[in-house]
């Protein structure tokens, strides 16, 4: 298989730029002119990140894939309304929760916790994973049950970028953070979530520090 | 029976007296530091702010760093001219620090979580021996 990228054109270049805007958000959408540019190179590593697949603007056999199989156009195309993801508004419930320095724990936070294996008694122990745990289990989705945000890159099934979306996003330093997606621009991603400023608040996650690894949606069978 | 009925009302006037006079007191720091936030009285909000200013991204991994007085004025610029997104009835608003403190005249139940202590957006604040401070600020496009 011939790999596409950068400066590549033709007709599998249509197909994938076709393909692309079926997968991706409309504000991610590129001219499908047979020319693989910046944008569409851009559009490319957009998909990677949301399928969670090394992200590096080329398409090779993993990114063909998932193009073709891995994520399907009638449920992932486009940005969909917060009620399509109940877990959203159970979140947007507890902004404002946090943690308080040099005082006893949040007893909200330590509930967070309880929805983890991990069942930290302390709100200095990271709690964006149990948060999103909790949020689920609220919703009556059973989550990872972990307390790491990378256990998420691996369950349910992999999505685009769309409100709701569970979100893992890996700083340049290596450290992980699992959130809710709102949106993003090009500087930032938007992410509601715990443990984001010691407390429960929508964040921005800049660009120049953080990268998305993945976007999680629950399976059918368990919504 | 009846003494325990009286006890308990008076525990709970008690308790309830004490939480409205905390909250008045946060009120009446809030409403003296937001007045120098937007008067851009930058030496009264370091008279009111505890030095050096702890502040922090948004994740536990990132570094603190510790602002005193000679780089005050700078960070204090930062803290209140980021972006920042807020969540209200089902959207979410971006503005600047400097708006959402322009708009909050009045503090909120949220706000007040924990004795001692309050919270607005990126900003934290702790009443220390007996004297409210705004002790920290988080910056979410990385602090230097």
């Amino acid at each position: 298989m011939i790999k596409l990228r950068l400066g590549s054109s033709g007709a599998e270049v249509i197909r994938l730029q076709n393909l692309l805007n079926r997968h991706l958000p409309h504000s991610h959408v590129v001219k499908a002119d047979g020319i693989f540019g910046p944008r569409t190179k851009a559009a490319v590593r957009e998909f990677q990140a949301s399928a969670g697949i090394p992200v590096d603007g080329v398409v090779g056999v993993k990114t063909s894939q998932a193009l073709d199989h891995g994520v399907t156009a009638t449920s992932e195309v486009s940005p969909v309304p917060y009620h399509d993801a109940p877990w959203m508004k159970i979140a947007a419930a507890e902004v404002g929760q946090r943690e308080f320095p040099r005082s006893p724990a949040n007893p909200r936070i330590i509930t967070y916790h309880g929805a983890t294996s991990l069942r930290a008694t302390s709100d200095e122990v990271p709690w964006c994973s149990a948060f999103v745990n909790w949020c689920l289990r609220q919703a009556g989705i059973a989550g990872t049950n972990s307390a790491a945000a990378t256990s998420w890159l691996h369950w349910g099934q992999i999505t685009c970028p769309r409100p709701g979306a569970i979100t893992v996003i890996r700083k340049t330093t290596g450290q992980n953070h699992v959130s809710f997606y709102i949106s993003e621009t090009r500087d930032y991603y938007q992410l509601l979530g715990g443990n984001q400023g010691d407390q429960v608040r929508v964040s921005n996650y800049y660009k120049s520090h953080w990268l998305a690894q993945g976007y999680r949606w629950p399976k059918p069978q368990q919504l | 029976m009846l003494r325990r009925l009286v006890v308990m009302a008076f525990l709970f006037s008690f308790a309830l007296s004490t939480s409205t006079e905390a909250n008045s007191d946060a009120q009446h720091f809030w409403g003296g530091f937001r007045e120098a936030i937007l008067s851009g009285d930058s030496n009264r909000v370091a008279a009111m702010t505890k030095l050096p200013l702890w502040v922090r991204g948004p994740d536990d991994s990132d570094p603190v760093v510790y602002y005193g007085r000679k780089d005050f004025d700078r960070v204090l610029k930062r803290l209140l001219n980021q972006k920042v997104s807020i969540w209200k009835g089902g959207k979410v608003t971006t503005t600047n620090m400097l708006k959402v403190i322009k708009e909050k005249r009045e503090l909120s139940s949220k706000d007040l979580q924990a004795p001692n202590s309050l919270s607005v957006e990126l900003f934290y604040f702790e009443k220390v021996a007996g004297r409210w401070f705004f002790t920290r600020g988080y910056l979410e496009d990385g602090s230097d």
